[in-house]
C-alpha cells in the first residue's frame, strides 16, 4: 500500500474519532436542560439533538471545514509537499484529540475548536517556518474568538430585554408567550433555512441568491410559526390572580420554547464542530485525490466526508452523549427554559452566523459569554465567575500544547513513513 | 460539561431551604401554646425539643448559605442584602425557639380569662408570618423578575400588609398586658412577668416577619 493511502485511512479514523467525541461530550450542553426539566424525554432529546446537529454538519458544515483544511496553511507552501501536508493534518487530528482527552479527563473546560486550529498552526510552523502560514486569516479566526462570546453576549442581551423582561413584567404573562413563542420559532426556523439554502446547497445543485434563500427562510419560518402556535394553543392557561402564580402557569410554555432553542443550538454546533473533526480529513482527501500531482486550490469539500463528520457525531451522542445528558439533568442548576432562553438563543445565532462566515469559533466559549450577558443584564440568579478565569487559562495552554504536541507527532510519523 | 460550573448552585434556592426549617419551627408555636393552656407541659417540652432541634438545622442551612457566597459568585442583587435577608429569617425561628424556652424554663398556667387573648395574639401573629412565608417563597420569581412589574408590586403589597398586621399585632399585646396587670392581686407576680415575657415572644414573630419584609422591600427599592 502506498504511504497515502496508509495516512488517509488513518486520517479517517482519527476523524471519525473526533466526531464521535464531540458528539460525546459537546452536544449534551444543550438538551441536558431539557431532559432536566423533564419538557423531554431523554429518547426524544436525543433524536432531536442527532436531527439538528447532523443538519448542520451537512448543509453548513462545509464553510468551516474548508477554512481548517486550507484557510489557515499558505496553500503554495502545502502543495509543493503534498504527503507532509497530509501527514501534518493527521498528526493535528490526533494531537487535538489526546488534548480534548487529557482536558477532560482533568476537567478543563477547553474548546475542540481551539485545539484543532492550535495543531494545524503548529504543524504550519514545523514545516515551513512562520511563513506557512497565512496570519490575516489565522488573525481573523484569533480575532473571532474574542468577538463571538460578546457579541453572543450582547446579542442574548438584546433578546433577554426585548423578549423575556417583557414576560416577567406583563400582567398576562401567558398570554403574551403564547404569541411570542410563535414569533421566536418563526425567526428560529427563518435563520436555520437561510444559512442552509442561502448559496448553501451545493451538494442538492441548487445555488439560490439571497432574495430567494430569504423566500425560503420566510416560508418554512411561518410554517414552523404556525405549527408552534397550534401546539402552544392546547396548553391550558387557568385564570389566576396572584402574579407570581400566574408566573409560573408559563413554565410549560417556556418548556417548548426551550426545546426549539435548544434544537437550533445542536444545529449551529453541528454546522461550527463538524469542521473540527473533518478539516484536517478534508486537507488529507484532497491530497490523496490528487495522486501526488498538484493539489487543486478550491475543489469543494466532498459530501461524504461532511455526512462522515454528521454520521459519527451522531453515534457519538447514541453511544455516550446521552449518559452525559442524564448527569446533566440530574444536576439542579439555576438555567430553567425562562432564563435559558436568551444565553442559548444569542449564542446559537453568533455560532451560525460566524459558521456562515467560514470562522470556527468555541460553541461553549460563546454560549458561556452569552450566560454571562443575560447574568449582568441580572437574568441569572448566580453565577460562578471562576470559570471565565478557567477558560482564560485553558486559552493559554491549549494552542502552545496542541502546537507543540503536532509538532512531535509529525516529525514522528515523518520518520516512520520515511517522507 | 464545564460550561455547567458556571451556574453555582444558587443561594435563592438554599434561602428556600432555610425558609423550611424555620417553618418547622413556626408550625410547633400554635399546638405548643394550646398544649400549655391544657397544662399538658410534657407535650409543651415535646415542642419545645422539636423546635429546637429545626433551629438547629437552620443554623447549619445558614452556614452553608453564607459558604456558597464566594467572592467569584455573581449574584443579581447586593451579597450585603442577601445576607441581612438570611440573618433576619432566622430571627423568625430565634423567636419560635425563644417562645419554648419560656414556656418550659417554668411551668407558668395561662389564667382562664387571657387564654382567648394569648390564642388571639398568636393567630395576629402567625398571620404575619404566613404573608411572609408566601413573599420568601416567591423570591426566586421576584429575582427573575428583576425586582420590577406587577409581581415586584404584589410583593410590596404583601409587605405593606405584613406592617399593618404587625401594628396590630402590638396593639392587641398592649391590651393583653393591660388585661394581665388587672390581675396583679390574684395571681403571683412572678406569673405576671412570665405572662408578660410570653406574650412580648409571641409578638416578636410578627416583628422579626416585619423586619424580614423590610429587607426584602430594601433589595426592591434599588
Amino acid at each position: 500500500m502506498e504511504h497515502i493511502q496508509i495516512i488517509f485511512i488513518l486520517s479517517i479514523i482519527f476523524g471519525a474519532y473526533m466526531a464521535w467525541n464531540i458528539g460525546a461530550n459537546d452536544v449534551a450542553n444543550a438538551f441536558g436542560t431539557s431532559v432536566g426539566s423533564k419538557a423531554l424525554t431523554i429518547g426524544a432529546a436525543v433524536g432531536l439533538a442527532a436531527i439538528f446537529e447532523f443538519a448542520g454538519a451537512y448543509f453548513v458544515g462545509a464553510h468551516v471545514t474548508e477554512t481548517i483544511r486550507s484557510g489557515m496553511v499558505d496553500h503554495d507552501i502545502v502543495s509543493a509537499e503534498p504527503v507532509l501536508f497530509a501527514i501534518g493534518m493527521t498528526a493535528a487530528l490526533l494531537s487535538a484529540a489526546i488534548w480534548l482527552n487529557l482536558a477532560s479527563k482533568w476537567g478543563w473546560p477547553v474548546s475542540t475548536t481551539h485545539s484543532i486550529v492550535g495543531a494545524v498552526i503548529g504543524f504550519g510552523l514545523v514545516l515551513a517556518g512562520t511563513a506557512a502560514i497565512n496570519w490575516p486569516k489565522v488573525w481573523q479566526v484569533v480575532m473571532s474568538w474574542v468577538i463571538s462570546p460578546v457579541a453572543g453576549a450582547l446579542l442574548s442581551v438584546l433578546v433577554y430585554l426585548a423578549f423575556v423582561l417583557p414576560i416577567y413584567r406583563s400582567r398576562e404573562p401567558g398570554k403574551l408567550l403564547r404569541r411570542l413563542v410563535p414569533l421566536a420559532t418563526g425567526l428560529v426556523f427563518f435563520l436555520l433555512t437561510l444559512s442552509m439554502v442561502f448559496k448553501g446547497l451545493k451538494n442538492l445543485k441548487m445555488n439560490l441568491s439571497f432574495g430567494q434563500a430569504s423566500l425560503w427562510g420566510l416560508a418554512i419560518g411561518l410554517l414552523a410559526a404556525v405549527v408552534t402556535y397550534l401546539i402552544i394553543k392546547r396548553i391550558p392557561l387557568k385564570e389566576e390572580t396572584d402574579p407570581v402564580k400566574k408566573f409560573k402557569q408559563t413554565e410549560p410554555i417556556f418548556a417548548v420554547l426551550q426545546i426549539i432553542t435548544a434544537s437550533y443550538t445542536a444545529f449551529a454546533h453541528g454546522a461550527n464542530d463538524v469542521a473540527n473533526a473533518v478539516g484536517p480529513l478534508a486537507a488529507v482527501h484532497s491530497v490523496w485525490k490528487a495522486h501526488g500531482a498538484e493539489l487543486v486550490a478550491k475543489a469543494p469539500v466532498p459530501n461524504w466526508i461532511l455526512l462522515l463528520g454528521g454520521v459519527f457525531i451522531v453515534i457519538g451522542l447514541a453511544t455516550f452523549g446521552y449518559r452525559v445528558m442524564q448527569t446533566i439533568g440530574r444536576k439542579i442548576t439555576s438555567i430553567t427554559p425562562s432564563r435559558g432562553f436568551a444565553a442559548e438563543f444569542g449564542a446559537a445565532t453568533t455560532v451560525l452566523i460566524c459558521s456562515r462566515l467560514s470562522l470556527p469559533v468555541s460553541t461553549t466559549h460563546t454560549l458561556v459569554g452569552a450566560v454571562i450577558g443575560v447574568g449582568l443584564a441580572r437574568g441569572m440568579r448566580s453565577l460562578d465567575m471562576k470559570v471565565v478565569r478557567d477558560i482564560g487559562a485553558s486559552w493559554l495552554y491549549t494552542i502552545p500544547f496542541t502546537a507543540v504536541l503536532t509538532i512531535l507527532l509529525f516529525l514522528g510519523m515523518r520518520a516512520i513513513f520515511g517522507a | 460539561m464545564s460550561i455547567l460550573r458556571l451556574f453555582a448552585s444558587s443561594p435563592f434556592e438554599s434561602l428556600q431551604e432555610l425558609l423550611e426549617k424555620i417553618d418547622v419551627c413556626v408550625s410547633h408555636i400554635d399546638p405548643m401554646l394550646r398544649a400549655n393552656i391544657a397544662a399538658d407541659f410534657d407535650e409543651v417540652k415535646n415542642h419545645f425539643r422539636a423546635i429546637t432541634k429545626a433551629e438547629h438545622e437552620a443554623d447549619l442551612v445558614k452556614g452553608q448559605i453564607r459558604g456558597k457566597l464566594p467572592r467569584t459568585l455573581f449574584l443579581p442583587i447586593d451579597r450585603w442584602h442577601f445576607l441581612e435577608i438570611i440573618a433576619s429569617a432566622d430571627k423568625i425561628a430565634d423567636a419560635a425557639e425563644d417562645l419554648g424556652y419560656l414556656l418550659t424554663v417554668r411551668h407558668t398556667h395561662i389564667p382562664e380569662s387571657l387564654t382567648g387573648e394569648f390564642v388571639s395574639l398568636m393567630e395576629k401573629s402567625l398571620a404575619s408570618y404566613a404573608l411572609i412565608k408566601e413573599v420568601v417563597d416567591g423570591f426566586g420569581v421576584l429575582v427573575d423578575a428583576g425586582f420590577a412589574g406587577p409581581i415586584a408590586e404584589e410583593f410590596v403589597e404583601k409587605t405593606v400588609r405584613i406592617d399593618h398586621l404587625e401594628w396590630e399585632t402590638d396593639k392587641q399585646m398592649y391590651k393583653l398586658t393591660q388585661h394581665l396587670f388587672e390581675l396583679e392581686n390574684q395571681i403571683s407576680v412572678i406569673d405576671i412577668i412570665m405572662l408578660r415575657d410570653i406574650a412580648r415572644e409571641i409578638a416578636r414573630l410578627a416583628d422579626a416577619s416585619e423586619s424580614l419584609g423590610k429587607k426584602i422591600r430594601r433589595v426592591l427599592a434599588n
